[in-house]
């Protein structure tokens, strides 16, 4: 880990959209261990998401999100809604995305990069392979992705 | 030359061939145009039993004749064959009659012979045909129909009338759109000038849908077959019709069978895939837990050692639940249906008594009477109603008040409807088609699997119903289920078995 300190760290700030209370605390454990500072917000389904991400309904305060974490299988809106949602809103279309699901279906996978996902990727089982993923995750995204400047809306 | 002179002499020369016989069946006379006829000369038959000139295979018939004219009758024109001298078959006209003496005493019979010639053989081979031909026509199940080059009905058989509706002399003459709908005759002439231009033997539209209308102005699907029959001096068509209205029901019974097909087959796959994703879900949560809680046993913190197992305790009886469900689901659609006459008021009742015991004291169930008799698959329906108010106890339940669930019927002129109202939050319309869907949850936290509507949905289907929810937040909702009214019994069943 030491070999990364001249890598340039930035806070990365992810917006979790999830239903599953203990897949959100798997994925919430992992960032906490991970190698890079960062804060989340948990939402639990798609309406709250687009809430947020709107600055709605509760949301208003909040501060803009980095990545967003997206599940497929939601309540009330599911991913690729809320995904589709995101790319139509000239203001959240360069947000990036990664879809977070069980599913490992080709229409899944296809649908999600057809809507213009950054990522797709599948819950392992394996809890190591969870670990790894999501300290890769937020290693990636926060240290070696450079988005642009104006992202932020 | 006095009259029997005369007579000798007419009967000498004339052109037919003229014979007498004996009682004996003996030849006595014989003229010039017999001998050329047959072969036989006077001097060589005379005296000689007649049926020399006989097919032995004919005998038989040529004696019933003789004796026919031995008691009085007369034989005209009767077409047979006889044989020459030298074997050969020939094929006559032939008179007999009886030759009586002065006294009108039977003395011998006379045959009067002409060779049939060529025309009046062919004359009779068309009359013949003319016969075979309308008798074909006349008994084949298609309509057929003669047109000529203006489109005019020159003949027609039965089965044109019966299919049209219209008698033979209303149809032969008038034009042949008047069996084609209003809306397609235009286009009619058109089509009988392209034929007659490329005339084949063809079946009409090939890629169209061909209707022909009756005289009652009702329309029926046809196909046709078209031939054309070149005369020296017409064109004429030849239009073969058969009406396929049930072969078209059965070809639409059967699109209708494989869209069905279709739709179950996307439903089993979208059920498999729903599955996989759905239950794979909870393995997730146990092996990240079954991880963290190693590495809390390690450091020894009691407390997270607590939290994991509960959390994996959670998991495995929601995979249970899960699992439990789902065989429910299946056996909806796997058992055979059995339609039988159902008291619904004791199934509701029997039900309101299982599930009272898993409310609170002071929430409570209300039966709105009476509710119907009618036929359906008592077990399905009972499931049907019982996902309902348990979906009612999970999510109809708020924190203002306690809740209250009413169940009643209503009827339409198709259908029973059941319905099972609650006092609780209440369903945003957006979501209302969606909670039927399998796994679909609005609410995570309530802890059902997302199974129990989708249940209710095809406990509908199975009657040729519905499921529908009515409802808006706040103000409590009211779920349906339809049950048709056209269900019939299950055939290998007793009556009323209540």
């Amino acid at each position: 880990m030491n070999k990364f300190r001249e890598c340039q760290r930035k806070k990365i700030h992810f917006l979790l959209v999830e239903d599953d209370e203990n897949h959100a605390e798997i994925i919430k454990r992992g960032l906490d261990k991970a190698r890079i500072s960062n804060t989340l917000d948990w939402v639990q389904d798609g309406q709250m998401a687009m809430d947020f991400l709107k600055k709605r309904n509760g949301f208003e305060s909040r501060s803009e999100p980095d990545l967003v974490i997206l599940d497929l299988k939601l309540p009330k809106k599911n991913g690729h809604e809320v995904l589709s949602e995101i790319r139509a809103d000239p203001a959240l279309e360069t947000i990036p995305v990664v879809i977070l699901s069980t599913s490992g279906a080709e229409a899944d996978r296809a649908l999600s990069y057809k809507l213009r996902t950054n990522s797709y990727l599948v819950k392992p089982l394996d809890y190591d392979c969870f670990k790894r993923l999501i300290d890769d995750l937020s290693f990636y995204w926060g240290t070696w992705n450079a988005p642009p400047k104006d992202m932020k809306a | 030359m006095n009259t029997s002179q005369r007579l000798a002499l007419l009967v000498h020369s004339a052109a037919d061939a003229i014979i007498a016989i004996a009682l004996d069946n003996n030849v006595t006379d014989w003229n010039t145009a017999a001998e050329r006829l047959y072969g036989y000369t006077q001097d060589e038959i005379v005296g000689q039993p007649v049926h020399l000139i006989v097919p032995p295979r004919l005998l038989e018939h040529f004696y019933v004749n003789v004796e026919k004219v031995k008691v009085g009758q007369i034989v005209l024109n009767y077409h047979t064959v006889r044989v020459k001298k030298d074997g050969e078959e020939i094929e006559i006209s032939l008179t007999i009659s009886p030759i009586r003496d002065e006294q009108m005493k039977l003395i011998g019979i006379s045959a009067i012979a002409r060779n049939l010639s060529r025309e009046d053989r062919l004359l009779r081979q068309i009359s013949e045909d003319q016969t075979l031909l309308g008798v074909l026509t006349e008994s084949a199940p298609n309509g057929i129909l003669v047109v000529d080059e203006n489109g005019f009905i020159t003949l027609c058989n039965k089965q044109t009338e019966l299919l049209f509706g219209y008698r033979r002399d209303e149809l032969v003459g008038q034009s042949v759109e008047m069996l084609i709908p209003i809306s397609l005759r235009s286009k009619h002439p058109h089509y009988r000038k392209t034929y007659s231009d490329h005339p084949t033997e063809r079946q009409m539209g090939a890629s169209r849908d061909l209707t022909g209308l009756r005289k009652d102005g009702t329309s029926f699907p046809v196909e046709v077959g078209l031939a054309p029959i070149r005369l020296q001096d017409r064109h004429l068509v030849t239009a073969s019709v058969i009406d396929i209205t049930e072969r078209k029901v059965a070809q639409e019974k059967l699109q209708q069978t494989n869209r069905e097909l279709a739709r179950r087959n996307e439903e089993v796959e979208q059920f498999i895939y729903t599955i996989s994703h759905d239950l794979k879900s909870p393995l997730v949560t146990i092996q990240s837990f079954l991880g963290f809680l190693k590495d809390d046993l390690r450091s020894g913190d009691q407390a997270a050692v607590e939290d994991s197992l509960k959390r994996l305790s959670a998991a495995n009886s929601r995979m249970t639940d899960l699992i439990g469900d789902l065989l429910q689901l299946s056996r909806v659609g796997l058992k055979k249906l059995n339609f039988e006459q159902v008291n619904t008021a004791y199934i509701v009742s029997e039900l309101k008594e299982s599930i009272e015991s898993e409310l609170s004291k002071e929430d409570r169930i209300t039966v709105v009477n009476p509710l119907p008799t009618l036929v359906c698959d008592r077990l399905k329906l009972r499931q049907g109603l019982d996902n309902l108010l348990r979906n009612a106890i999970r999510y109809g339940k708020s924190n203002e008040h306690p809740l209250h669930i009413k169940i009643s019927a209503a009827e339409t002129d198709t259908a029973h409807v059941f319905t099972v109202a609650d006092n609780g939050p209440g369903i945003d319309p957006k979501y209302h088609d969606k909670i039927f869907g399998l796994f679909q949850r609005l609410d995570s936290s309530a802890g059902g699997t997302g199974v129990g509507l989708t249940i209710v949905k095809r406990v509908a289907d199975l009657h040729h119903g519905t499921a529908w929810v009515e409802s808006s937040p706040g103000l409590g909702a009211r779920f349906s289920i339809s049950i048709s009214k056209n269900i019939k019994l299950t055939a290998d069943q007793g009556d009323d078995n209540e």
